[in-house]
């Protein structure tokens, strides 16, 4: 392709990396990702990936932005609170830059509607909040063979994994089922350092970036685990769990379904 | 491989017989660079560019650039005093398969 004088300048920085160049940055121009959540994490994610060029960004959240979500969600402003996260996110990164395309989808994903939305995208972060999104992403993410970047932040600690179905292991290969109840804390029980879903998103975007260019060693059966206060990461090794109800050899899980909502809010996924 | 001319301007163009041409007099580095790797891009293993600076820095990372990315490097030719021309032949196809 033929780059504007503006967007020489722009990537300017990634054409000069033996690993991008040219035409990794036009990789990055076609590529195609799903953010599920504009919130702690998709809000990181999202800038660096609008950041980076990265052609079309659809944000899919039906949650509208609160003041309490700005101690960590930079993608929103004051100025936009109570309007749409989707639409907020689209106009910060739109504003970033205009090569991007950002598409809001201002709907909760559920079993109805997530093939639909996922079939438009060549990859999905999630930065949900809750385990029956978590759950309904991996296993659409798995039927639908798209490269998932996974991702949770807790109080001062994030983990991410890169899913990447039929050559590694899913979420629920890791964790089979959601937690019982009674063990999740409560919204009110799990606060969380603003900078913690900063950096795990950052991560995330890091995930994606290198998937769109091929490069490096993606975190494909790998779990990295971060502790913010001791400052360390530490990856384990995940194996692929034949037995794995969705993506093991004998699948008993062939159907979407939707889960149990936290907190009883109906909140879109937030972090 | 053809040594540069000595005979002046005019026998210097064809010396290494540049397929392309990219003159980014004007230009500063990283932009020198950027410039020339997308140039080289689109070219044809085997094909050789020319490249005209007149920052001299460029004249000197240009080519090690190029170098650290596989390509070679023909040959060097100041033709000024702020004015060099940089002959790079493209040895290593950097697109990489879909």
């Amino acid at each position: 392709m033929n780059f504007s004088e503006d967007q020489i300048l722009r990537y300017s920085r990634h054409i000069i990396l033996p690993e991008v160049g040219g035409e990794g940055q036009e990789r990055l121009l076609k590529a195609k990702v799903a953010l599920v959540g504009a919130g702690g994490l998709g809000s990181p994610a999202g800038y660096y990936l609008a950041a980076a060029g990265v052609g079309t960004i659809g944000v899919i959240d039906d949650d509208r932005v609160e003041l309490s979500n700005l101690q960590r969600q930079i993608a929103h402003t004051m100025q936009r609170l109570g309007t749409l996260k989707a639409e907020s996110a689209k106009t910060t990164w739109e504003g970033l830059n205009s090569d991007v395309r950002v598409i809001p989808h201002a709907v909760r994903l559920a079993a109805a509607n997530i093939r639909g939305i996922f079939g438009e995208y060549d990859i999905v972060v999630d930065g949900s909040d809750n385990f029956a999104t978590r759950y309904l992403v991996n296993d659409a993410c798995v039927m639908m063979k798209k490269t998932l970047i996974s991702a949770a932040v807790f109080r001062f600690e994030g983990q991410v994994m890169s899913i990447y179905p039929g050559e590694g292991p899913c979420y629920r290969c890791l964790f089979e089922t959601p937690p019982p109840a009674g063990v999740v804390p409560s919204c009110q029980e799990a606060g969380v350092l603003g900078v913690v879903p900063g950096v795990v998103g950052t991560l995330q975007a890091t995930e994606v970036v290198k998937a769109i260019l091929g490069i490096g060693k993606p975190l494909r059966g790998r779990l990295l685990l971060w502790d913010a206060l001791e400052m360390s990461f530490t990856t384990v090794n995940v194996p692929r769990n034949r037995a794995c109800p969705v993506c093991g050899d004998h699948p008993t899980i062939t159907e979407l379904f939707d889960g149990e909502r936290p907190c009883g809010t109906g909140g879109a996924p937030r972090s | 491989m053809h040594g540069p001319g000595t005979g002046g301007g005019s026998a210097r163009k064809g010396a290494w017989n540049a397929d392309r041409t990219l003159d980014i007099r004007g230009q500063v580095c990283p932009l020198t660079f950027v410039r020339s790797k997308l140039a080289i891009e689109k070219m044809a293993p085997g094909e050789v560019l020319e490249i005209i600076v007149d920052h001299q820095p460029a004249a000197e990372n240009v080519p090690r650039s190029m170098e650290h990315e596989g390509q070679a490097v023909l040959g060097v030719e100041q033709t000024g005093a702020k004015e060099w021309h940089l002959f790079i032949r493209k040895d290593r196809d950097t697109r990489r398969s879909a």
